[in-house]
């Protein structure tokens, strides 16, 4: 037998022999008692997340909950005549909301300078058209109205006053 | 518990925090990593360290293993001698005490005691082989696992492995014979070179 077999048969002799090796029972002790802690240390670091998305969550809920209420109260701002009519507002409050555009003063659409106007033309126009001199309308408005509209010696629009239709 | 208990189902339960998972574990694998810690080491107290320190490192990264890459004990001796590297760093190594006879079928008291001394000798060379030598040696030779998966664990090619292993067998048995003629100097670094 060649030395370096007969090597390698007493290596195995002492790798059979040495089977029966194994760490001490203190050492799974050691192990059970850092697993335990670390599980306690787990579950409290789970609990404390836990908690934190409970807090989040509830915060959620009081931002959305606010944000509804503050919607409920504040009037939002008319986009049209007719979505002004279309609230649910009370009659009395609907006149008053709309009224101001049908007065006898002319509603200035030029601020300040120009010519004096010279010249007075009562137009009919689309309702949806009153968008053209900065005032509210929707733009599925329909139907005709009558306006006054002050016209100066340059062509241009001062001044416009609504007629108020007939009943 | 699950009731599958192999090795990747194990490392999974033990993930999940599974306490049963991990004695099961434990209790099936703690002797092979403590082996070869102590084989390595050639001391029961740095293997009893290294053991600690691998189980704790595994509570940890249980989910790390992945069974289509190896199998769990590759895994585990993957660590195992990372860990040992480092219990060799921090202790002084100490020849093994307290090693178990070997049983002969010699009935000649004088042939036993001889065969004690060598294995004796045997133990004390194989600690003195150099790291890489000596892994192998511990893994092939006194493991008995195969070349391929010794190649998986320690990261080289398999013929790597045997030539090794080759290498370090013929230390050995010069040592050996050395010690044997009467205690001549072994020329180990020119074997290994």
């Amino acid at each position: 037998m060649k030395p370096e077999d007969e090597v390698k048969e007493l290596l195995r002799q002492i790798g059979r022999t040495d089977r029966s090796w194994s760490a001490p029972p203190v050492v799974e002790t050691r192990l059970l008692e850092q697993w335990d802690s670390s599980a306690a240390d787990r579950k409290f670091r789970t609990g404390r997340i836990r908690r934190r998305l409970w807090i989040a969550s509830l915060a959620s809920a009081a931002a959305i909950v606010a944000l509804l209420v503050f919607k409920e109260i504040t009037p939002s701002r008319p986009s049209s005549i007719e979505q002004i009519d279309s609230r649910t507002l009370p009659a009395a409050a609907r006149t008053a909301t709309t009224s101001f555009l049908y007065g006898d003063d002319f509603i200035p659409l030029v601020v300040g300078g120009g010519t004096a106007p010279v010249q007075l033309a009562r137009i009919r126009m689309s309702r949806a058209a009153l968008t053209a001199f900065g005032m509210p309308a929707s733009e599925t408005s329909s139907g005709q109205i009558e306006a006054e509209v002050l016209i100066g010696e340059d062509a241009v629009a001062y001044a416009i006053r609504l007629i108020r239709p007939s009943r | 518990m699950t009731r599958d208990h192999s090795d990747a189902h194990l490392a999974a339960a033990i993930a999940q925090g599974d306490r049963e998972a991990f004695e099961h574990l434990y209790r099936r694998h703690q002797s092979t990593v403590y082996r070869f810690a102590r084989h390595m080491t050639g001391s029961p107290e740095v293997a009893e360290d290294v053991t600690q320190e691998v189980f704790l490192n595994l509570m940890r990264t249980a989910s790390r293993y992945d069974s289509t890459r190896g199998s769990f004990q590759t895994y585990l001796y993957t660590i195992t001698r990372s860990f040992v590297a480092r219990g060799i760093k921090r202790k002084t190594m100490v020849t093994l005490d307290g090693a178990e006879e070997i049983q002969s079928d010699a009935d000649d008291p004088l042939k036993q005691t001889m065969l004690q001394q060598m294995i004796e000798r045997l133990r004390a060379a194989v600690v003195e082989l150099p790291a890489r030598y000596r892994e192998i040696i511990v893994l092939c030779d006194l493991e008995e696992i195969s070349y391929a998966e010794a190649a998986a664990i320690v990261g080289c090619p398999e013929g790597t492995v045997r030539s090794r292993l080759h290498r370090a067998r013929r230390v050995l048995a010069a040592r050996l014979r050395d010690v044997s003629e009467g205690g001549k100097t072994v020329q180990q670094s020119r074997c290994l070179a």
